[in-house]
């Protein structure tokens, strides 16, 4: 009974702090992943929340996402399509993957953004932060026939990050854009790294051999580069 | 708790780019799910991945790709919503993904004896030859001084363990490399509960054990 009641208390505290974001977002969920009704309800206030006051681009990438787990949007769902379908194809491409089964990482990635929907929160993440995750694990699952382990936040054990202030949530919003900036401002040899790395799914050791470098140098330039995006885009903590 | 001891950078875009193996995977998403810190860090590095496909180039899909997907929409919407579950107790909890690989809570595992006191669980192994398997090293006690033979990494799941290169309690990640030769031991008090991730079997340091190793099988 003690197990039970500690049980309710963890889980009622994690529901107040739960993080919904890249982490949620395995494709193939080992125990059901966020479909569960209270995380649905809470993005859905959440999203409330945001609503027209925070200036949500009508015609931006998240408003359609957030179109679809609202409404079931089907013209949204085509507008993301066409935005995103032909990057994802060339996404699962690049390490010669023919087209037909590039198309099947776009389909497997579409469906799972049609079932997800709900667990979008575009205070935690842009969408197309979002729809890369999801295209990824697509990619593991569909061409490395891999399954993926993941945190999942529903989990009693999982540790929750504190609610952010709501300064720290405008933030996130403008995130994008800093990001792009960001990103640009890297070196040349530090931005090749980390397009090798997500682009290509390469693992660091294997970027040292295409690339002829010492893996020290792979890894000061990681390090490097992580080292100015924390200090652009800050370390909530 | 704090986590002081976490995974390289490096380790943390592997997991993040998904090229990292699976055993090292487990190791990676359990301290995730423990530690906001490193979750802040993949959550960047995920923005970073966001942006690079946003400037990809385009490949035109063949027509009826959307038609398709449009199709099976229809089906998904008569899904039913699963329900969650698995409650657990706190003493014996292992966060998921471990939990799932392990097949239950610590108290649950069906543990295999390594040599004289240890016990051991393989909960994965990849085709490269990486093996992820959970320790039990009794409480005060130490593992037979080793090096390795490739990488190693070790994420505490309960109690503590402490070397040369410090004390690393629940959550805490070590990795090491050939190397290193160390000599961990469990810290008094609890049984020491780790998950370790090799991709090269270890060299002890001690004829007994490598006698022995044939027969314990790590």
């Amino acid at each position: 009974m003690d197990n039970v009641s500690s049980y309710i208390e963890t889980s009622t505290e994690q529901d107040r702090f739960s993080y919904v974001g890249g982490f949620a977002l395995a494709s193939r969920a080992p125990i059901s992943k966020g479909c569960d009704e209270r995380s649905v309800k809470k993005n859905r206030k959440r999203r409330k929340k945001l609503g027209s006051s925070d200036k949500m681009n009508t015609e931006s990438m998240e408003s359609y996402l957030v179109s679809i787990a609202e409404s079931r949007d089907r013209n949204a769902f085509k507008k993301l399509f066409a935005a995103f379908a032909p990057k994802i194809k060339s996404f699962a491409m690049r390490n010669g993957v023919g087209p037909e089964l590039a198309e099947e990482v776009v389909q497997e990635t579409f469906i799972r953004v049609w079932r997800k929907a709900e667990q979008f929160d575009p205070t935690k993440a842009s969408a197309s932060t979002w729809l890369y995750t999801i295209a990824r694990n697509q990619r593991i699952d569909l061409l490395r026939k891999r399954h993926r382990p993941e945190p999942d936040y529903e989990d009693p054990a999982f540790i929750p990050e504190p609610e952010p202030q709501p300064t720290e949530v405008i933030v996130r919003n403008q995130e994008a854009s800093r990001l792009k900036q960001c990103i640009n401002a890297l070196s040349p040899e530090q931005q090749e790294v980390l397009k090798l790395s997500f682009m290509e799914e390469l693992p660091h050791v294997e970027v040292a051999e295409k690339l002829g470098i010492p893996l020290g140098t792979v890894k000061s330039r990681i390090r490097l580069a992580m080292k100015h995006i924390r200090s652009e885009i800050g370390d909530i903590r | 708790m704090s986590i002081i001891h976490h995974p390289n950078e490096e380790t943390l875009l592997d997991y993040s780019s998904g090229a990292l193996g699976e055993s090292w995977s487990i190791a990676v998403a359990t301290h995730l799910a423990v530690c906001p810190e490193c979750r802040q860090t993949i959550s960047h590095l995920e923005a970073v991945a966001g942006s690079l496909l946003d400037v990809s180039e385009e490949i035109k899909l063949e027509s009826g790709v959307l038609e398709n997907i449009l199709d099976r929409l229809d089906q998904e919407d008569e899904q039913p919503v699963p329900v969650n579950g698995s409650p657990s107790n706190e003493e014996t909890c292992l966060p998921n993904p471990l939990r799932e690989y392990a097949g239950g809570d610590i108290d649950k595992l069906k543990w295999r004896r390594l040599g004289p006191s240890a016990h051991q669980l393989v909960i994965c192994s990849d085709e490269d030859g990486s093996v992820a398997r959970l320790l039990r090293i009794p409480a005060g006690k130490p593992v037979p001084e080793h090096g390795h033979g490739g990488e190693e990494m070790t994420l505490v799941l309960k109690g503590a363990f402490e070397d040369q290169l410090g004390l690393y309690q629940r959550g805490d990640v070590q990795t090491v490399n050939s190397a290193v030769t160390h000599k961990p031991f469990a810290v008094p008090g609890e049984d020491c509960i780790c998950l370790a991730v090799t991709n090269a079997p270890l060299r002890f340091s001690s004829l007994t054990a490598r006698l022995l190793q044939p027969v314990i099988g790590i």
